[in-house]
């Protein structure tokens, strides 16, 4: 593996390098604040990444796996197409925004705006697995694909206000109590036991295999599976008209 | 030849960044420059700043005044109405070190000054509000000059340039302060011009700003009818401004302050007084996305919008607090925080000197908004 300190860069000096290197499994140490990186890249590179980690990691990208010993920022995983981000930390605001494939794993708390305007098309099925608690407006203009907040080892709520709101595809789950006030109105709420998971067994087991902890744990409280009664709930929602 | 914001643009976002010692022990300005220099990409060269507290220890009881000036002229005219209406202890240019990376700039004088005491009694305004007032004179009516900061044992260095360049301009190495707060800018709406630079000051208040006041003109509209007058073409002048009304001269604490600028929404309001301070002070909500970092010679408060536009984060370890827009700027010079997090929309976060309750040591008003029995 090919080893990079990070600190030894500016920004714009490490990303061209990257670029230009064919190795397929890149380390890079002390990362504090870069931004961009992995952005765009069509390939299956493996980056470990140790440090904070600066906005937009693996914007755009389709393909790279990208683990992170450390924190994110804002916009980690930020319109994703294929890949897969592993934070063995916490991250900022607009995780998952607008993402549309691959898989985004976080250990603790995400910030605000988890995973708005995801989106699913035939195979493409964006997943967002969060072992802490979501800021406010998780899953705000959701479109499609899957959320999973679990808030193990978290001391705040579960999620923050306006959940859900303008939701119109895809499925959140959430794991053990929340504050129903915090979900968008018109959600479709149906309460699962362990039995009920197959949907997100397989992204739960990979949670487990990333970040330690165990099923059964994980599977002894009740999860809420929230999604949406109509296919268009927002149809008439300026016109007033019923038809 | 260079060319001109409007000619070119750089898409980016403000930086901010605060950190302060809560046992009052000084130290330098490195700090607080490396913090906003891991920024450095939020800004675009055209506005850099940092507010220094302690930094005058030999003055303490008088108004550092700290005035640019575009020409001798303006400098003339300043000092003649500053020595009309103020004792002046000491005045002389701000120390700068010339450097390839800040061009232009105006002529930085600091001046040590009093009201004089005939012009209190004949103006019957406590020193506060005389000083205020004659900032607001000095910043709307005396040609090319404008008050960078007016505080007691403070001080405010801004310009244009990146945040790092301007700190080495004003030798910031060189002061010894508690609390530091700084600003890298991306200016949105508004030109880039040293004035228009942040933190925004007035009296001892500072305020740095990473986003956009899109109620600005409703805010200057109200500030209008309270004496405030806003001339310095950039919406985060509000800000300040708001502040020194609701907890100066309106002497609200910090939690009801808060309530009024960054208010919940109407339905989320369930206790009756905050809800009548929402309908008399609608006028100073401040709409739109922003974090800020407003600060005092008591200590600092970080706060976002009620729905949290923009990123801030906090750490604390021992008796520092950070607060800065990105994790990495705090990193950067406190590898290791006792404690890290990310506020919520309209949380604050407050980081007073040990021995402060408020961020302003003034005495309660008879309060004329009655409290629910």
């Amino acid at each position: 593996m090919t080893i990079i300190n990070a600190a030894d860069y500016d920004n714009y000096e490490l990303l061209q390098m990257l670029e230009k290197m064919p190795q397929p499994e890149i380390q890079i140490s002390h990362v504090n604040g870069q931004r961009y990186i992995a952005c765009g890249w069509k390939n299956n590179k493996r980056l470990i990444l140790q440090g904070t980690v600066g906005n937009n990691l693996g914007a755009f990208a389709e393909g790279p796996q990208i683990v992170v010993f450390g924190n994110g920022q804002e916009g980690v995983a930020n319109t994703m197409n294929d890949g897969q981000i592993i934070v063995h930390g916490r991250v900022g605001d607009i995780a998952g925004y607008g993402m549309r494939g691959g898989k985004l794993f976080i250990k603790e708390n995400a910030g605000y705006r988890l995973g708005i305007h995801m989106k699913a098309y035939q195979e493409k099925k964006p997943v967002i697995v969060v072992g802490g608690s979501a800021g406010a407006f998780a899953g705000e203009y959701m479109a499609g694909g899957t959320i999973i907040i679990l808030g193990m080892n978290s001391n705040q709520a579960l999620i923050g206000s306006y959940c859900g709101t303008g939701m119109y595809g895809g499925a959140i789950y959430l794991r053990g109590e929340y504050p129903s006030r915090n979900l968008a109105p018109n959600l479709k709420k149906e309460v699962l036991g362990a039995d009920g998971l197959a949907e997100i067994k397989d992204y739960l087991a990979e949670y487990v295999s990333f970040f330690g902890d165990t099923m059964e744990n994980i599977t002894s409280a009740p999860f809420t599976r929230l999604s949406v009664e109509k296919k268009r709930p927002f149809a008439h929602l300026y016109t007033g008209f019923v038809s | 030849m260079l060319l001109n914001e409007g000619q070119v643009r750089i898409p980016s976002g403000c930086a901010i960044a605060g950190i302060i010692n809560r046992q009052g022990q000084g130290f330098g300005g490195g700090k607080i420059i490396d913090c906003i220099a891991n920024m450095h990409q939020r800004s675009n060269g055209l506005g850099g700043g940092f507010a220094a507290y302690g930094i005058y220890p030999g003055f303490a009881e008088y108004y550092a005044l700290h005035i640019y000036f575009d020409c001798k002229e303006s400098r003339n005219d300043c000092e003649r109405y500053l020595t009309k209406n103020f004792n002046i202890r000491l005045q002389e240019p701000v120390p700068v070190r010339k450097q390839a990376r800040v061009n232009n700039a105006p002529i930085i004088w600091r001046y040590f000054a009093q009201p004089k005491e005939e012009c209190l009694a004949y103006t019957q305004l406590d020193e506060h509000e005389f000083t205020a007032r004659a900032v607001m004179h000095i910043n709307a009516a005396i040609p090319g000059a404008f008050v960078a900061s007016s505080g007691h044992n403070m001080g405010a260095f801004k310009g244009v340039g990146y945040p790092e360049d301007i700190g080495e301009f004003f030798r910031l190495e060189d002061y010894q302060a508690y609390l530091w707060t700084a600003h890298g800018r991306f200016p949105t709406n508004t030109p880039g011009w040293w004035g228009g630079a942040h933190p925004f000051t007035l009296l001892e208040w500072s305020v740095v700003h990473n986003g956009e006041i899109s109620s600005y003109d409703a805010n200057q509209r109200f500030l209008q009818m309270h004496e405030y007058r806003c001339t310095l073409q950039t919406d985060t002048e509000v800000i300040t401004y708001s502040f020194d009304l609701l907890m100066r001269k309106e002497r609200f604490n910090l939690a009801e302050t808060i309530s009024v600028i960054a208010a919940p929404f109407w339905s989320d309001i369930n206790d009756e007084r905050i809800k009548r301070l929402r309908r008399i002070y609608g006028g100073l909500l401040l709409n739109g996305p922003f974090s800020i970092i407003v600060a005092t010679g008591n200590g600092l408060i970080a706060v976002n919008d009620r729905i949290k536009l923009r990123p801030l984060v906090a750490a604390r370890k021992g008796e520092f607090l950070y607060v800065a827009s990105e994790e990495s700027a705090i990193r950067v010079v406190e590898a290791h925080p006792d404690e890290i997090w990310s506020p919520g929309g309209g949380e604050p976060v407050i980081g007073l000197l040990a021995d402060r309750e408020n961020l302003l040591d003034l005495a309660p008003h008879n309060d004329s908004i009655a409290r629910p029995a």
